[in-house]
């Protein structure tokens, strides 16, 4: 794990009241009761303390993590700060959900618990989020009018958006007039695409051209440049990028980490340990375990077959054409479950490595030209989506 | 961490093997073992203030030991079969989180994969040069260019590193002192507790004074009408590319030089042109 911080993500519940037709998960109805939360933190707790651990931050996922009830949340939050102040840890909180089920009930809660700001998921034009039984533009009414309510109680709403064939169709002009000048977003992430989790026609639909989803990301990293950069919009992974490039410090999204298994783990309502959320609930192959049938985080993580598969990974990769790549620094390969969706195999590079370089050279060239030209704008932050988003 | 800076020049430093270290305790010290465990264990916290960086001299599986224990101590991984070995620097990268930390790599066939990987995972690097063969100066230069110019290497490279920094501030150096090489600086001591001279020195005969020996050599090949005579590197270098042939033909490294040169004029420039602190008219 990473010397002093510690990320975890935690699916407080693997159910979910959506049906995306390209989730990569496999929900189950099971949620984590709090008892359950208490002996998962003890065992973090003492991998924190085995490794000398200072920090940890829980990433609230689902399933849907607002099925849950505020309550539940409330209980969570006292007993972890209880818990972490014994411990004498720093823990933070932040919140990933569709948003649906919000109510100003969750207002206090959110404030408290997760600084008043929440990361949500939208696509634009929407094709696969949807509710059971009901259509993408139902989900995207309901989502704007909750993501509406949630702002007007002062909650910043951060957003990840996966293109899609009828994204790259409408292309990166009327995606950014849509997310931007339509909706008020004014902070999201692009992610690509993968076929996670059991096959169906949606995720074999999800491929996309490497080269037409390049020259889209390019396309709005420019618009961003031109119109949101100095107008407080922040696009990940663009301005991490122009900061990267600009020798301003960047947290880079988790898919270009050195190793994400000495970053972070996921923990899912179950008990089940993986690598990610991307992981946990669906490739039971390559779980590292169960959390609450271990004596031992440290040992279980330690002892795993399947996590020296991740660690082994960008060993493995360093050693065939990424050492050659200009951009190694960035990107070690990219992402594993990326990679195994679309490969079935860790060992191969991420499938988007051409956009990936194509997407580096060109944040580079702009970072280049606008410092140049004394053109930046003061340091691009952005926290909490980009670090941890699938 | 381990640059020229901190090896004071006032005192020598010995670079100790751990078994050492009773031995020379209350000296400035180096100290290498192939065992991070045994690191951990055998120096205490009142060895560590005269310590000025570990070493280890190999990369065994696992450097957790390493990562919480004493913590800023600057440590030093050794690569010395870099073609074979660079790709588990994978696994000594989390020490960064805690330690300064260099790699230090002969400059040999396939080394270039070593630096890359090691300034891609944000480690500084210590080249032991050598005398460098006309292949190895086109890698070296291939190196210099990512280290001066590109985004992706963001920590120092060394000879480069201090070259540079000398170079634009116009501050006396010497090549011997940054490759930790000076007998005036460095003492190796080896297994049997013999004490030797470091580096590419180990095993010659310099003279009873050793801690004279490079301003000794410097002199005898201006003297002796050597390349060096001419040579318009010849203060940073001081004859350290004419060890141990003095035939070697410093051809190849002068362009490297001269391409340090340039950038630091360049970088000079560019520190000129930076407006003072709160001055109220700068754009």
């Amino acid at each position: 794990m990473n010397g002093n911080h510690f990320s975890l993500i935690l699916l407080a519940t693997n159910q979910c009241n959506a049906a995306c037709e390209y989730c990569f998960e496999d929900k189950t109805r099971d949620h984590l009761s709090i008892e359950r939360l208490g002996l998962i933190l003890d065992k973090v707790l003492d991998h924190m303390d085995a490794h000398g651990i200072g920090a940890l931050t829980i990433h609230w996922q689902g399933g849907e993590a607002m099925l849950l009830p505020p309550q539940w949340y409330r209980e969570a939050f006292a007993l972890i700060g209880e818990a972490g102040a014994q411990r004498g840890k720093h823990i933070d909180h932040g919140l990933q959900t569709n948003m649906l089920p919000y109510s100003p009930e969750w207002d206090a809660v959110i404030a408290e618990m997760f600084g008043n700001s929440v990361s949500t998921s939208l696509d634009y034009p929407n094709l696969y989020r949807k509710l059971p039984e009901r259509g993408p533009e139902h989900y995207d009414a309901l989502w704007a009018s909750k993501v509406r309510m949630a702002r007007s109680a002062g909650i910043d709403v951060k957003v990840i958006s996966v293109p899609n064939r009828a994204t790259l169709e409408i292309g990166a002009e009327r995606f950014y007039e849509h997310l931007v000048d339509e909706l008020g977003v004014t902070d999201f992430q692009i992610n690509t695409p993968f076929p996670g989790g059991e096959a169906n026609d949606a995720k074999q639909a999800l491929a996309l051209g490497v080269a037409d989803l390049a020259r889209f990301h390019c396309e709005l990293a420019d618009i961003w440049l031109e119109r949101g950069a100095d107008r407080a919009v922040r696009i990940g992974p663009f301005d991490q990028l122009v900061n990267y490039f600009t020798q301003r410090d960047a947290t880079l999204p988790c898919i270009w980490g050195r190793n994400c298994a000495d970053e972070f783990i996921a923990v899912d309502a179950r008990g089940h340990v993986a690598q990610c959320d991307c992981w946990v609930t669906s490739y039971p192959d390559y779980r590292f375990g169960n959390i609450l049938e271990c004596d031992s985080l440290s040992e279980l993580l330690r002892d795993s077959p399947a996590r020296r598969r991740f660690t082994e990974r960008p060993v493995q990769l360093v050693q065939r054409d990424c050492i050659d790549c200009d951009y190694l620094a960035l990107c070690h390969g990219g992402c594993p479950v990326r990679t195994y969706s679309m490969h079935q195999t860790l060992l191969e590079k991420d499938p988007y490595c051409e956009l990936y370089k194509t997407l580096f050279r060109h944040i580079e060239d702009q970072a280049t030209r606008l410092a140049g030209a004394g053109a930046m704008s003061p340091q691009t932050s952005s926290q909490g989506v980009e670090a941890l988003g699938s | 961490m381990t640059d020229t800076t901190t090896l004071p020049a006032d005192a020598i430093v010995y670079h100790i093997p751990l078994e050492r270290l009773s031995a020379y305790r209350g000296r400035r010290l180096i100290v290498r073992s192939d065992d991070p465990h045994a690191l951990v264990h055998r120096i205490g916290a009142v060895d560590l203030d005269n310590l000025a960086y570990v070493q280890l001299r190999s990369l065994p599986s696992g450097s957790d030991a390493l990562v919480h224990w004493a913590e800023g101590l600057g440590i030093e991984l050794v690569l010395d079969s870099p073609p074979e070995d660079f790709a588990r620097l994978y696994d000594y990268a989390k020490l960064l989180d805690n330690h300064p930390v260099r790699v230090l790599l002969p400059v040999a066939a396939g080394f270039e994969k070593a630096a890359k990987l090691a300034s891609s995972l944000q480690f500084a690097v210590r080249l032991q040069i050598g005398q460098p063969a006309a292949p190895l100066i086109e890698s070296l230069a291939r190196l210099l260019a990512d280290y001066l110019h590109r985004p992706t290497v963001g920590q120092p490279v060394e000879y480069f590193h201090s070259v540079l920094l000398g170079l634009c501030h116009r501050q006396p150096i010497s090549l011997w002192a940054i490759q930790e090489e000076d007998p005036a600086l460095v003492r190796h001591v080896d297994a049997g507790g013999q004490e030797r001279l470091p580096g590419k020195l180990a095993g010659a005969d310099v003279g009873v004074r050793p801690e004279q020996f490079v301003e000794q050599w410097a002199s005898r090949l201006r003297t002796e009408g050597a390349e060096c005579a001419e040579c318009p590197f010849f203060a940073p270098c001081r004859g350290y590319f004419k060890w141990p042939r003095r035939d070697y033909d410093c051809a190849g490294v002068k362009t490297l030089f001269r391409t340090l040169q340039q950038a630091a004029e360049a970088l000079r420039a560019d520190l000129a042109a930076i407006p003072p602190a709160g001055d109220a008219n700068s754009p």
